[in-house]
């Protein structure tokens, strides 16, 4: 490149940006420039973004609102009825989650909290899966699918050594087992698009999502076909011994979180922090995922990063859905929650930064676990669906968001939403039965969406084929309105 | 699109008037400040209609930038631009192809899956059916029109991806005359021809001429210049240092006016002493990103306290032949030793490892990362080595003070190591990559145009450098398609052409037309050679 | 019965337009990356959908709107074999008209040329005097229309818009990319490959109501998603255009 303006060759003069330009130049280079940012500002692009789909979500509460019926509105404007309150769905989102710490004797051990505690810890891990890829790269968007692969390999790996150990030896030897085990499996699934993107150039985002649907039916396949437990309905293997779980220090054990899971997570995220900024191995990923052709010259192996970055973020998603097993649901059970689908708008909202992510976790640990409270507080007639999550917040990308799968409790009578907690509430004072039994204004309403779905039964047993990816709605829908319960088992009538 | 009535099809002739004679294009006065520098000074340019205009001047002369200004690509700062008598303003390219110039960049604006009429048509579609459809017929016939009446030989249904690239070339020309430009600026066209691509490339500029078209071009070659030239204009600093018919024109007249002093610059410098062999490469084969070889059977060996220069014409397999030494792709056949050991299949890591730095062709894709700051910058191919890495784990302090070490030597501003790369201009970028491979301590430096785009000052430091080097005792291997560079710089010098060496001369006792003959693959009556070219 | 499914149709068109109207505005207009940006509109869609038919149907799967039934010709569907073509469910021909209008614009048009030149050598068709922004617009909204006709589709076929797991879609947009990859960035080769992927689906599926073979059903359900794999692996190197996923910056120089 001789030309001599030398453009090219960035020593070139840049020419005069123009006074007159129109709004919509004006913005892009503000967007522009806002991509080059520095980590405080990265941190006001974030909160701005939070703010801004916050506000998107009140309008689509709102939206939905005026739309719906319901006997009761907040609000009424001539013919106009608001069915949902926004300002209260947001109350109850951020305060709810943290069990009210306004109100008096607020502890932090509070039931609530402890969920969203243990939706934090999770998202921990497949955010980081997410954000190591990132960093490299690479669009993991096979997280989910990993996480599965390592809940089951989890699984069954301290179902299969359980017997062998017992007591606190038990504990100490079959909870890095089982962590161990999710990491190998998670890993592994995690390798195969490595290793497709290495050596075939198969692009990774289109991989690792039908890789996602794969987990999903094989794991299905192996649980129903190898490893049911025989005294249940639901897919799902044998119970762990209590021995196997994660111990929970102060929090009640019925809550299914534990601090030293939490302190684990965090553990990993020094240690991925640690690896990023402080190894050859690190810079190595770094250089590869800024400028590829820079990092070949500097002697980094494209090839071996990309599978050996992809096999580690698998691992980590792995971990994570270790983790689900040997803390929240001590077993493994068709239906496991989208974390991993989480974690992508954790590590973009994080800035794929591992000590931003464990902020962007616990702000949507808030937000799964508020949500929740959110079908349950606020209470006309109908209960306002949890619309307004703000998520995957980049700046870039302005305003996105998932919305979380909306209560079907919507025209529940108050009866049967009463029966449903009365039931949760049983439910809670023992925690062994929590999987096996069910509420029975879930269950009645899981065999009238059975009956809804016999007509056509052909489309029905293709949703099923891969509820991975949005599995919130259908695991979600069997105990929504039951508050600690979002991840409870998914009824029978899906299956 | 703006010019509803180009759609139809080329514009003939000539507008406004005006025959063989008089004048097509006038800059009058034209300056160009960016911050900081001053591209054009008060440049004054007046080229006659159905002329030859070359505009002659080294690297960094202001030569495009004037043009870009003539196409509209850029304001000037003052004076004004006058086509065929009336004083134009142009916003974009688009205004001046609706005057009538069209320009042809050194970088094609092609796009290849396409067919050459398709590209020609490009955005001026003959349609049909009140614009469902292309008249494909039509605009076929056009583009056949064209080609005939100015003698080019183009198939109006190729795809741009499967003819060379002489005949992309005259895609372009054709599509500027679709649009009706009766003056073409050509950027550096002969910068990717063989020599016989351009023989006809002048032979078109004779008939386009011959029909009244108006052609400026731009290039840094004193023979092109002579050969195909009616008038020559000379830019050096930005300003025109004088304009002359290219009758009356000598070489040393217009090499004088080009760089402003006596030509040829004697580096004053001790005899070389070289050792042991650093470098051998043997028989090397390597194909192209298609899979062409790219460099054909090359031999050659670098010994300790000596340098070895590749001249030629950008294009002739100096990246690829560089890229495999380097570590960087795959040789197709032969073998590249380090100091006795056979690297030929090892990775790059490893070249690094054994004493090799490497100046890339392209800082700003290969040799920086751009978004790291200069520590991490400077730390770029050490990261796994002592003592900057032990066991895997990275000392940031060491790295540090490396980076300072670099900026303060070489003088890198802004003297700060936490600025990002991308933020400094590209001579300093330049300067701190080149700081960063000379104090790998290496054993062999492979420079590849390691002065490009840098000011002459920077050039000089770099020059310098390598020459401590070569006195050191290392080995370098240095590419550039600079003449005066290679020539002053190389022990043994190396022509490269098609991908395989002419010859190997003696830089001193070489003459330019030598020179100039061998890059166009002939062999000079008198024998120039220093050695055998194993062919 | 008739006129409300041609609205449901047009109002599917049109909220997929809108969808790819926000990926235009913010791919093009503030240069997002175009795979965070994809996803973004994914992971909105996915929650959205079921989100309105929640607030509308009290449920994540709406009520049942009926389906189109089959549109026979006659005479031509007594042909042998192709016959199946012409006694089929009106969005087959939609398909059809999609695919021989998507081939024409591509490739007889002016305006399928500027689509072409803005995904190979944006800057050509720039100095060529074409607003790539413009181009690049059109193109985006025209490929929400399109898929807005295959939701629509999938709708009317199934009777019900199904809101629960992956939804009824089930990834369908995803094989969508790489069957256009396999079909070589040619409509027709997209029908061709398209074809190949949708067998494979009806495969699977005649295999799980059948049993045949005795291969679990969840197994049987990986068939489609395992052939992109396999295809993306097998054909991951083909050429895609030149500028694909690239933003461009016109007037930089």
């Amino acid at each position: 490149m001789s030309a001599d303006g030398g453009r090219g060759d960035g020593d070139g003069p840049v020419e005069d940006t123009d006074a007159g330009t129109s709004w919509p130049d004006r913005l892009r280079e503000y967007a522009v420039s806002m991509a080059g940012a520095s980590a405080g500002e990265r941190l006001f692009i974030a909160l701005a973004a939070i703010v801004l789909s916050m506000l998107v979500g009140t309008v689509i509460v709102v939206a939905g609102g005026l739309v719906a019926t319901c006997r009761t509105p907040v609000l009424t404007v001539a013919d106009l009825t608001l069915c949902y309150d926004p300002v209260a769905v947001y109350d109850r989102l951020f305060f709810g989650a943290l069990g009210d710490p306004l109100s008096e004797g607020w502890s932090p051990l509070n039931a609530q909290f402890a969920v969203t505690l243990r939706e934090t810890t999770i998202l921990v891990f497949t955010g980081l899966s997410v954000a190591l890829a990132f960093r490299a790269g690479i669009f993991n968007i096979g997280t989910q699918g990993q996480l599965v692969v390592g809940a089951l390999g989890s699984a069954l790996t301290v179902l299969w050594a359980a017997p062998a150990l017992s007591g606190v030896a038990g504990t100490v030897v079959l909870i890095p087992l089982g962590l161990l085990a999710g990491a190998v499996g998670g890993g592994f699934y995690g390798a195969i698009p490595g290793v497709l993107k290495a050596y075939a150039e198969a692009n990774e985002v289109i991989t690792t999502i039908m890789l996602n649907f794969v987990a999903v039916l094989v794991v299905r396949y192996l649980v129903s076909d190898h490893f049911q437990d025989p005294g249940s309905q639901a897919i799902q293997t044998a119970s762990l011994p209590e021995y196997a779980r994660f111990p929970s220090l102060f929090f009640d054990p019925r809550l299914n979180f534990s601090l030293v899971a939490l302190a684990f997570a965090l553990a990993v995220v020094g240690g991925v922090y640690y690896l990023l900024s402080h190894t050859s191995y690190g810079f190595d990923l770094r250089t590869a995922g800024l400028q590829p052709a820079a990092a070949e010259y500097g002697g980094v192996d494209s090839a071996r990063t990309v599978v050996t970055s992809l096999t580690l973020s698998g691992a980590l998603g792995g971990v994570g859905g270790a983790v689900y097993v040997l803390m929240v649901l001590g077993k493994f059970q068709r239906g496991v929650p989208s974390y991993g689908f989480d974690g992508i708008t954790v590590s973009i909202l994080a800035g794929n930064n591992p000590i931003g992510a464990v902020f962007a976790a616990f702000l949507f640990g808030v937000l799964q676990s508020g949500s929740s409270v959110v079908d349950f507080a606020t209470r006309p007639t109908t209960s306002p669906p949890t619309a307004a999550r703000p998520s995957n917040a980049t700046a870039r990308a302005a305003a996105s968001g998932t919305v979380s799968a909306p209560s079907r409790g919507g025209r529940w009578s108050r009866s049967r939403r009463w029966r449903c907690w009365r039931c949760w509430a049983s439910l809670r004072s023992s925690r062994r039965s929590r999987g096996s039994g069910s509420c029975s204004a879930s269950s009645s309403r899981s065999r009238r969406s059975r009956r809804r779905s016999g007509g056509r039964s052909r489309s029905s047993s293709r949703q099923s084929a891969a509820s991975s990816p949005r599995s919130r709605a259908s695991s979600t829908s069997g105990s929504r309105g039951c508050s600690s319960s979002r991840r409870s088992p998914p009824s029978t009538a899906h299956t | 699109m703006s010019d509803s009535t180009d759609t139809s099809g080329p514009t003939t002739g000539a507008p406004g008037g005006g025959g063989a004679g008089s004048v097509a294009v006038h800059l009058d006065g034209i300056t160009k400040r960016f911050p900081g520098v001053v591209a054009n000074d008060d440049v004054d340019l007046r080229v006659e209609r159905g002329t030859v205009h070359a505009l002659l001047g080294e690297n960094g002369a202001g030569k495009t930038t004037l043009m870009n200004v003539l196409y509209g690509l850029y304001e000037p700062s003052e004076g004004r631009v006058v086509v065929d008598g009336d004083p134009r303003e142009f916003d974009s390219p688009r205004d001046a192809i609706d005057a009538g110039v069209g320009m042809i960049h050194q970088h094609f604006m092609l796009v290849d899956p396409m067919t050459v009429t398709e590209n020609i048509t490009l955005g001026n579609e003959p349609e049909r059916l009140f614009g469902l459809a292309v008249d494909r017929d039509r605009a076929r016939e056009a583009v056949v029109d064209l080609s005939e009446r100015y003698g080019f030989d183009v198939d109006p249904d190729a795809r741009i991806e499967d003819v060379g690239v002489g005949v992309q070339q005259r895609v372009e020309i054709l599509k500027a005359l679709y649009r009706g430009a009766d003056v073409l600026i050509l950027d550096e066209p002969t910068a990717v021809l063989t020599p016989q691509e351009v023989e006809e490339l002048f032979g078109v500029f004779e008939e386009l001429t011959a029909q009244g078209k108006t052609i400026i071009f731009i290039t840094h070659k004193l023979r092109e210049a002579m050969t195909a030239a009616d008038d020559i204009t000379v830019l050096r600093g930005g300003e025109n240092v004088g304009t002359l018919d290219a009758a009356d024109a000598t070489r040393e007249r217009l090499a004088e006016l080009m760089v402003g002093r006596e030509v040829l610059l004697d580096v004053d410098r001790a005899a070389a002493t070289p050792g042991e062999t650093v470098l051998d490469v043997r028989e090397l084969v390597v194909g192209d990103t298609r899979g062409v070889r790219a460099v054909d059977d090359v031999s050659l060996s670098v010994r300790e306290g000596e340098v070895f220069g590749i001249a030629g014409v950008d294009g002739n397999g100096q990246a690829e032949l560089v890229e495999a030494v380097a570590g960087l792709r795959d040789a197709d056949a032969g073998s590249v030793h380090l100091d006795g050991t056979d690297v030929t299949d090892t990775s790059r890591r490893d070249r690094v490892d054994a004493g090799m730095a490497y100046v890339p062709e392209d800082r700003q894709e290969r040799g920086l990362v751009m978004d790291f700051d200069l520590v991490s910058n400077g730390l770029l191919g050490s990261q796994h080595a002592r003592p900057f890495a032990e066991n895997g784990r990275i000392d940031w302090e060491r790295a540090r003070e490396h980076a300072e070490e670099i900026v303060a030597e070489y003088d890198v501003r802004p003297a700060d190591v936490d600025a990002l790369a991308e933020s400094l201009s590209g001579g300093n970028q330049q300067k701190f990559v080149v700081g960063r491979e000379f104090a790998r301590d290496p054993r062999l430096v492979v420079a590849s145009h390691p002065t490009r785009g840098v000011d002459v000052g920077s050039t000089e430091f770099i020059h310098d450098r390598i020459s401590e080097l070569r006195s050191d005792g290392r080995a370098v291997l240095l590419v550039s398609s600079k003449l005066d560079e290679v020539q002053s710089l190389s022990d043994r010098l190396a022509v490269i052409y098609e991908g395989s060496f002419v010859d190997v001369v003696d830089p001193e006792a070489v003459t330019e037309e030598q020179l100039g003959l061998l890059m166009a693959g002939e062999r000079p009556d008198a024998d120039v050679s220093v050695e055998e070219v194993s062919r | 019965m008739t006129g409300s499914l041609l609205a449901g149709l047009l109002i599917g068109v049109l909220a997929s337009t809108v969808l790819a109207a926000v990926f235009a505005v913010v791919c093009i207009e503030f240069r997002a990356d175009q795979i965070i940006a994809g996803l973004a509109i994914w992971l909105i869609a996915l929650g959205l959908a079921p989100f309105a038919s929640q607030v509308v149907y009290g449920s994540p799967n709406t009520d049942g709107v009926g389906t189109l039934g089959t549109w026979t010709a006659p005479v031509l569907a007594d042909i042998p074999l192709l016959g199946a073509l012409f006694d089929a469910a009106p969005p087959v021909y939609l398909m059809f008209v999609a695919v021989i209008g998507g081939w024409y614009v591509l490739n007889r048009t002016a305006f399928g040329r500027w689509v072409r030149a803005a995904g190979e050598n944006p800057r050509a068709l720039d100095t060529a005097g074409v607003d790539v922004s413009r181009v690049r617009y059109a193109a985006v909204l025209l490929s929400g229309v399109l898929s807005g006709f295959g939701g629509a589709a999938l709708a009317f076929n199934i009777g019900q818009f199904t809101g629960n797991g992956a939804t009824m879609v089930n990834g369908k947009g995803f094989i969508a990319i790489v069957a256009y990859l396999f079909g070589n960035y040619n409509p027709v080769g997209a029908l061709g490959s398209t074809m190949l992927f949708a067998s494979l689906d009806a495969i699977q599926l005649r295999l799980q109501t059948q049993q045949i073979l005795g291969v679990p059903n969840s197994l049987v359900q990986t068939i489609p998603f395992v052939a992109v794999i396999v295809v993306l692996a097998l054909v991951g190197r083909t050429q895609i255009p030149e500028a694909a996923g690239e933003h461009y910056e016109s007037g930089e120089e």
